[in-house]
């Protein structure tokens, strides 16, 4: 005889499938505005959800969720900044070669990404973290959320944080 | 009123409707806090240049699966090679994206060809080199032409035709209509040069899809008044092609999307009646509404006679690169989905391979057709 298993009904996505669906794309953005890279910013929002899952198994509308995946993209981006510095510094010990020469003007675009990059890391994590958030597109009030801090501070951390990143940028390409 | 905090000065510039009225009318009025208003949208507007980039457009299906596929612990070998052909896939399967820059990618040649046929006479270019624009230069190029709305951006509507511009008339004539051929040896016949087709296709390449074979154009430009006393009078003749695009399909056939373009191009040739090249570029570059960063970065190559100008869209990678011994450059689409490298061989034939490729898989392929 055969058996037959009940018919099932189309699964629903599940509390943490809406959840990576509804905030992958922001997590992606905001991790691009730190590493620059399309596919590191995907590994970076992997890494982050990964630890969103064991953290958050069924977060459902949690604010708190959202807030935390997002401040986690800068953080985590971060950290891979420094980690693929660290690897071009040992590269660079190592004599492999760098770049074939271009235009001038390329190399200094592209030096100009890398500055920005450092100078990130270089900032206090508040300050980096919202400057990032910012210009990734969140408003004051999401911004607030995600960090945690009253919406009236988020106008005196970003003006901060731009003056910091231009001294460390101005520092930086000085002759 | 006390003066207005710089948070509130900062708000102002995002979202200056959740400021109270009253700090935006005491920033009117109080000559400091305008001041300190303009560092803070200058420093604001510094760092956005600094930090805004495209946005990627992230494949959300292939993320999530890729997500469930993660194991609790894993060897860092395969979590490597995990990763890899997750993002060779994420190339394939990110279809809005890499279409449209494969298509923005074309363009860019156009109007990188077009802009080297006009500003290059002698002896052709022995560089190619990259210049950062974007879709709306292209626009803005076709407006400091005369040429918005005319149909000829993007190739010329008819094999014949003649089209009035604010500085002269253009005039341009061919055999005929590009047409698709039944393989690469009919496209070498009847275009004259000696093309061959990648032998070992990347991943993810399907099927050859049509060989297209664009006849010889000439387009005359003969300057009038309009274009100034030093140039009236004066013509240029540009001839362009025989060119031949070959497409090759997806593997993932249901997308309908060509995965890989290559594209040859006899160099084109350009002389003038008495202009000079330097003269020539100078006054096409002061055009009025042509983009002046563009401009300026097109004057910053020197020589245009040494030099082929190549727009690469804004945020795309561009490195140099040699193929089969000859200088190229390697576009990479800003969010990696898509890529394409430029180069005249020795025999002066302008070569391009564009695709949703990495910048491995589309080396090799233009190796192969070095």
């Amino acid at each position: 005889m055969i058996q037959h298993e009940p018919a099932k009904s189309p699964a629903s996505p599940s509390g943490f499938e809406s959840f990576f669906r509804a905030h992958y794309p922001g997590v992606v953005r905001i991790a691009h505005g730190v590493v620059g890279d399309s596919h590191a910013a995907q590994d970076v929002a992997q890494d982050v959800f990964i630890a969103a899952q064991k953290r958050f198994p069924d977060p459902g509308g949690s604010g708190h969720a959202a807030a935390w995946v997002k401040v986690a993209a800068v953080h985590a981006g971060l950290n891979a900044v420094r980690g693929s510095r660290r690897r071009e510094s040992r590269q660079l010990r190592a004599g492999a070669t760098a770049d074939p020469a271009g235009p001038e003007e390329l190399v200094l675009a592209r030096a100009s990404r890398d500055e920005v990059r450092d100078a990130l890391g270089r900032l206090p994590l508040r300050a980096s973290t919202v400057l990032v958030l910012r210009h990734s597109g969140l408003s004051y009030a999401e911004v607030s959320e995600a960090m945690g801090v009253r919406i009236g501070q988020v106008g005196t951390m970003l003006r901060r944080a731009e003056a910091a990143l231009r001294k460390e940028m101005e520092r930086a390409t000085r002759p | 009123m006390r003066h207005v905090p710089d948070g509130t000065l900062r708000r102002l510039v995002d979202e200056p409707l959740a400021v109270a009225d009253g700090a935006a009318e005491h920033v009117s009025r109080c000559g400091r806090c305008r001041r300190r208003g303009e560092l803070v949208v200058r420093d604001a507007a510094a760092v956005a240049a600094l930090v805004s980039r495209p946005q990627p457009v992230p494949d959300v299906d292939l993320a999530w699966s890729r997500l469930q596929s993660q194991p609790a612990a894993s060897s860092a070998r395969t979590h490597a090679l995990r990763r890899f052909h997750a993002r060779r896939s994420w190339r394939l399967v990110g279809v809005p994206v890499p279409s449209t820059a494969v298509l923005a990618a074309c363009a860019v040649l156009v109007a990188g060809v077009t802009v080297a046929t006009v500003l290059t006479t002698l002896p052709g270019p022995a560089r190619v080199n990259p210049v950062q624009a974007v879709p709306t230069d292209f626009q803005a190029i076709a407006d400091a032409a005369g040429l918005e709305g005319s149909g000829v951006i993007g190739g010329f509507p008819t094999p014949s035709g003649s089209l009035a511009l604010p500085f002269g008339a253009l005039h341009w004539s061919s055999s005929g209509h590009a047409r698709s051929v039944a393989s690469i040896a009919a496209a070498n016949a009847a275009t004259g040069l000696a093309l061959r087709l990648p032998g070992a296709l990347p991943a993810g390449v399907g099927a050859l899809q049509q060989i297209l074979v664009q006849p010889e154009v000439t387009a005359t430009v003969a300057f009038d008044a309009g274009a100034g006393a030093t140039l009236a009078g004066t013509s240029l003749v540009v001839t362009a092609g025989p060119a031949v695009l070959v497409e090759y399909g997806s593997s993932l056939g249901s997308l309908g999307l060509p995965s890989l373009a290559v594209f040859a191009m006899a160099k084109p040739v350009a002389s003038s009646t008495s202009a000079t090249s330097a003269r020539l570029a100078a006054f096409l570059l002061s055009r009025p509404g042509l983009p002046v960063g563009l401009a300026q970065e097109i004057r910053l190559l020197g020589d245009l006679g040494t030099s082929l100008p190549v727009p690469a869209t804004s945020g795309a990678d561009v490195s140099q690169v040699d193929i089969a011994g000859s200088p190229g450059i390697l576009v990479t689409e800003a969010s990696g989905a898509a890529t394409g490298v430029i180069w005249e061989d020795r025999a002066g034939v302008i070569h391009a391979a564009l695709g949703l490729l990495d910048q491995e898989d589309i080396l090799n392929v233009a190796n192969q057709l070095g």
